[in-house]
């Protein structure tokens, strides 16, 4: 292999780690922020409104 | 509630622009080294990534693991912020190891060898894991946090050891080029190929502090999310609670029998 293939290759094992690294934390920001969202909707204990009509 | 705000907005564009930058620097303007050829352009990863995980991820690591032990500094924030920062140091010093590897196959014609910095690198990734495992550990969050925080501490001892391998022992690997207080005013690179170092570098901190906000802010959505699961379930156990002991008033079929059995 060339230096220009090493090199291409340390590039994109970074760019695809770090990459990775944020894609999983946005997915997971993403569900937690539904999951918050939800028990407020739903005036679930501990959040959102529990005198709301029908609960 | 998200992790994101207008600031860390500003940061994430800052950040992608500096690394924008040093991309188009490292492969396009910097010249090929001499001796190593192209290969040198791994430089503008390994080093930075190195600065990142050791000094600044595990060096905050360690900070607020202190701050979270010293009873008057004492606060949640700081065993977060450890966490994260260690998490984030993790997943460098696995880049450091990987693009090491790499650069070590192109100049020397191995992908490991059982040099002096090396191995002190790979047992630093090795006790950062250890830690994180730690902070996993089911137990009371207080004792878990203050054990994480001990662990944090014992792990930075290698630190030290990995930052001077390099002239304790005689080893493969080359001496700091820019990191050590001798070199600082006479770096071993000069010109575009220093430049482009130093803005890696600067790329490299901008996102670690990007990286560190959003993690932090994550794990207090998550700590959010799991107190709330909690008084859930705690409050499901009272409702059934307060059911079973309600339950001979408020089952109609039971209610006709006592009352008949009166009559007759």
């Amino acid at each position: 292999m060339t230096d220009a293939g090493y090199v291409a290759g340390g590039y994109g094992v970074t760019v695809v780690s770090i990459s990775a690294y944020v894609a999983h934390m946005w997915v997971r920001n993403r569900a937690l922020t539904r999951a918050t969202a939800t028990r407020s909707d739903d005036g679930a204990p501990g959040g959102g409104d529990p005198t709301r009509e029908g609960r | 509630m998200t992790t994101a705000s207008r600031a860390t907005r500003i940061l994430g564009v800052a950040t992608l622009a500096s690394l924008a930058l040093t991309a188009w620097l490292a492969l396009v303007v910097s010249p090929a080294d001499v001796n190593q050829g192209d290969a040198v352009r791994l430089l503008y990863l390994h080093a930075p990534t190195a600065w990142l995980a050791m000094y600044l991820s595990f060096g905050v690591t360690t900070l607020a693991s202190i701050l979270y032990l010293w009873p008057r500094t004492r606060s949640r924030l700081w065993d977060l912020v450890a966490g994260a920062s260690a998490e984030v140091g993790v997943l460098f010093i696995g880049l450091t190891l990987a693009v090491g590897s790499i650069w070590g196959r192109t100049t020397w014609g191995v992908w490991w060898t059982w040099d002096a910095r090396l191995t002190s690198t790979a047992v630093l990734f090795v006790l950062y894991l250890g830690y994180l495992a730690v902070r996993r550990v089911p137990a009371d969050p207080l004792v878990r946090s203050r054990r994480a925080a001990i662990v944090a501490l014992a792990a930075f001892i290698d630190v030290p050891i990995v930052h001077l391998a390099v002239e304790w022992w005689r080893t493969l690997h080359q001496p700091a080029t820019i990191f050590d207080e001798r070199r600082l005013l006479d770096p071993r690179i000069h010109g575009t190929m220093l430049w482009t170092l130093l803005l890696s570098v600067v790329a490299f901190t901008l996102l670690y502090a990007w990286l560190l906000i959003h993690r932090v802010r994550l794990a207090r959505l998550e700590e959010l999310v799991d107190d709330r699961e909690l008084a859930d379930a705690l409050a499901e156990r009272r409702a059934e609670g307060a059911a079973a002991t309600s339950v001979p008033d408020e089952v109609p079929g039971l209610v006709p029998e006592r009352s008949g059995a009166g009559v007759d």
